[in-house]
């Protein structure tokens, strides 16, 4: 990986007798936006967690930056913005005062952290509510505010724990495009979501993890795109798709996955980017009236599944 | 908004925590309230000590007595009653709500968390303190009485009330609601009772120059005690508060043994200097109390970082390991060699010359050790160790109490059967309940059990270190 921020090698968290992480391993280039997908006690959190000071590994170690986060905690917490699961509000404080707070606690002066407080309310789209005490906000502005928490430090990694959970259709937009303002803006995000339809929209990279394993760990694109080494792709033709189901007979780097109406679908093995070009020029040289020709891309969550299936039980 | 953001900041000059906590305090209800009540009970005392004081001329001397007891008994309500109660849920509302991890991920270090919720409450409380002045004055005028002695023990209030805030803000972090009430009503109980002592205490001494037994000590000399002693119990307090919510690579075991060492050196000094009258030793033993159950309370549990600071110093830092590494191991050699230090300069007063003495110290051990070292034997995974601690001692006051009442009324010692329970020996002691006869008996049973506590917990603890050792050597190998 050429420049890689997160470095995280051999990792393991027991609580008493429980292992919560084992041996995890896992590398996040710088600017990419990494998603961390697994079930309920899967060791999610508590990975994340250890990455932002908050627990200490078993054993193991975890770099951000190339700083240690048992070595230099403070120094991680300069470069790392945390967004846990719950919104984390007080009560006779209004939105201005909460973000002034954290601004001072994180030891900006005066018309620096002024700046600052302008800079992500407006980012947050939180000016108009500056005034507006925080227990009077809606789920979506308080997950707004609490994102402008995150960022009134300016860190260069975020990780955020299932932040889109709890949201309404219009404020997991909202938060979304947020997402990708910020990943526009070369931060690096590293976000743990149960929603994996919006973590494929949103993500670069996934890690999967399960019972405290990482069990995959690649881009979004090899997920989706590929069944295992298996491709599928959808060929719609004009008029009669004989001439199309004769020229798949012919062929052999393809076979018939299925007839429909306008076409078929066909299945391919181990094709690249390249081999499907030339697959579909062969295609309309050989005089296929080719309409159309899609790879279909699977859901996040049956590669989720797969993955799960996949996976060898832990050796004993 | 944007103006009074642009305004130059004074604020900028304090803790985060401060400002916030004083924007939150200065709103809520309980301040407004205890401020509205203050002025209204202030008002009514006020007049009702001028109505007295012009209608009853000939009894005056009784009524003047009575309204001033009412009136500082109004002004304790608010001070320290009332604003202090509100630190039980300074850090511990934080907790609930999931924001203490947020706030410890900035650059605040818990020490300053716990600073910023002392700080907010105490200068709320010198506001209520400074709405009160005027009263005082009115008094003056009206009422005659000696503004300095009143000015004095508002002082003095307010003095208790800061070191009664420390307490309950460190009693905030815990979370079972029985325990912190526990420690509410011993709390406020016992300063209370210190408090009134001190005040009569500090009067008759003005009057009659001392108390009988007090060694004649001179109000100065009480007030230096307070200097020195007061400061350091509410840095420990704010200590413990901290150690409670500061993450596990942070080590505020050390800081706070060195306090509780702190207190001890400054007791040695000032009884050797003639200040604390032989007292200052016993009041630190006192003040050392919640120090020593916090640690014996701390889990064993492995923090690598803290460990590595330790290893880096090489032998020296394994050496200091045994005394001030998070932990109830080193908790337990601690403690031994403060109630070793305790000893000699008891030794050194002369405390020691007489059986009372002897069992005084040996009992203040044990009282202490003999409920950790059951805890450990029966419970020694517990995660609610202080609610056992606590039940332990309340079942052993309420023996030794029913056992008292039972020898009284029988007119029999069986007493003497619970030599072998430190509580009992300590308790019994200091009521001089120990009849002189057996007084060597007890002193050698209440001596077993203390050494048997001992005993046990340094043989409890091999586990644990040995468990240490085998994490640090996983730790090298692991890293290479």
């Amino acid at each position: 990986m050429a420049d890689p921020i997160i470095e995280v090698e051999r990792l393991e968290r027991d609580f008493g007798n429980v292992k919560a992480v084992k041996d995890v391993t896992f590398s996040i280039e710088r600017g990419t936006v990494a998603g961390f997908i697994g079930a309920n006690g899967a060791g999610k959190t508590t990975t994340m967690r250890m990455m932002v000071t908050l627990e200490t590994p078993t054993a193991g170690t975890i770099r951000i930056g190339g700083d240690d986060v048992i070595d230099k905690p403070a120094e991680i917490r300069r470069r790392v913005g945390w967004m846990p699961d719950h919104f984390g509000t007080y009560d006779n404080v209004t939105v201005y005062e909460y973000l002034d707070f954290f601004g001072r606690s994180f030891g900006y002066r005066r018309e620096e952290r002024l700046r600052r407080l302008m800079e992500v309310m407006e980012f947050t789209d939180l000016t108009p509510l500056a005034d507006r005490q925080m227990n009077s906000l809606s789920k979506g502005m308080n997950q707004r505010l609490c994102l402008g928490r995150t960022l009134i430090h300016d860190p260069e990694v975020l990780v955020l724990d299932e932040p889109a959970a709890g949201l309404d259709p219009k404020a997991r937009i909202e938060f979304k495009n947020l997402i990708r303002l910020l990943a526009a803006r070369g931060k690096t995000i590293f976000i743990s979501s149960h929603i994996l339809s919006e973590l494929g929209e949103m993500c670069d990279q996934l890690v999967f993890i399960d019972d405290g394993r990482i069990v995959h760990h690649g881009s979004t694109e090899s997920l989706t795109r590929h069944h295992g080494r298996e491709t599928l792709i959808e060929v719609r033709v004009a008029g009669d798709p004989e001439p199309l189901y004769q020229w798949i007979a012919a062929a052999t780097e393809i076979t018939l996955a299925d007839r429909h109406r306008d076409g078929a679908r066909v299945r391919a093995i181990d094709l690249t980017d390249e081999d499907a070009a030339a697959l579909l020029r062969r295609m309309i040289l050989d005089g296929v009236a080719v309409q159309g020709f899609t790879r279909i891309e699977r859901r996040l969550e049956d590669a989720f599944v797969d993955m799960l299936r996949m996976t060898p039980p832990p050796l004993p | 908004m944007i103006s009074s953001a642009t305004r130059s900041d004074f604020a900028d000059w304090t803790s985060p925590v401060l400002v916030k906590e004083l924007r939150q305090g200065l709103r809520s209800r309980i301040f407004m309230s205890a401020f509205f009540v203050t002025q209204l009970l202030m008002i009514a005392s006020v007049l009702m000590n001028l109505a007295i004081s012009s209608a009853l001329d000939s009894r005056a001397g009784d009524a003047r007595g009575l309204m001033d007891g009412l009136f500082w008994f109004l002004i304790s309500l608010p001070l320290a009653l009332g604003m202090p109660m509100r630190g039980f849920t300074a850090i511990h509302s934080e907790i609930k709500d999931r924001t203490i991890e947020l706030v410890l991920l900035s650059h605040l270090s818990s020490w300053r968390i716990a600073l910023g919720k002392w700080a907010a409450i105490v200068i709320q409380t010198l506001l209520l303190v400074c709405s009160i002045l005027p009263y005082v004055l009115l008094r003056y005028y009206l009422g005659g009485v000696n503004i300095l002695a009143d000015l004095q023990s508002l002082g003095l209030l307010f003095v208790f009330s800061c070191v009664l805030t420390a307490v309950t803000v460190a009693m905030s972090p815990y979370e079972s609601k029985i325990l912190r009430g526990l420690f509410m009503v011993a709390v406020f109980a016992g300063f209370w009772f210190l408090m009134g002592s001190v005040m009569v205490w500090l009067t008759v001494t003005s009057l009659y120059g001392g108390l009988p037994g007090s060694g004649r000590m001179a109000p100065w000399q009480v007030y230096v005690m307070m200097a020195v002693f007061a400061p350091a119990f509410i840095i420990l307090c704010l200590e413990m508060a901290a150690s409670r919510i500061a993450p596990a690579a942070e080590n505020h075991s050390m800081r706070k043994r060195l306090l509780g060492a702190f207190l001890v050196g400054a007791a040695v000094i000032l009884d050797l200097a003639g200040v604390g009258n032989k007292w200052a030793i016993s009041v630190a033993a006192v003040l050392l109390v919640p120090l020593i159950i916090d640690a014996l309370a701390e889990p064993a549990a492995f923090s690598l970082p803290v460990w590595k600071r330790f290893l880096a110093r090489g032998l020296p830092g394994r050496a200091a390991a045994w005394l001030i590494a998070p932990g109830w191991v080193s908790a337990t050699v601690y403690s031994i060699t403060i109630f070793g230090v305790l000893a000699a300069e008891a030794l050194l007063q002369g405390h020691l010359g007489t059986s009372q003495g002897r069992i005084m110290i040996v009992s203040y051990a044990g009282t202490l050790l003999l409920p950790a070292a059951i805890i450990r034997l029966f419970q020694p995974e517990t995660r609610n160790f202080l609610g056992f601690y606590i039940t332990i001692q309340f079942s052993f006051m309420v023996l030794t109490l029913l056992v008292s009442i039972l020898s009284q009324s029988l007119n029999e010692q069986f007493t003497s059967w619970l030599a072998p329970v430190p509580m009992s020996a300590l308790l019994l002691n200091l009521f001089n309940n120990i009849p002189t006869p057996v007084q060597s008996g007890f002193l050698l049973l209440t001596s077993v059990a203390t050494g048997a506590s001992v005993a046990f917990l340094a043989l409890r603890s091999l586990t644990p270190w040995r468990d240490f050792s085998a994490n640090l050597r996983q730790h090298s190998a692991h890293n290479g």
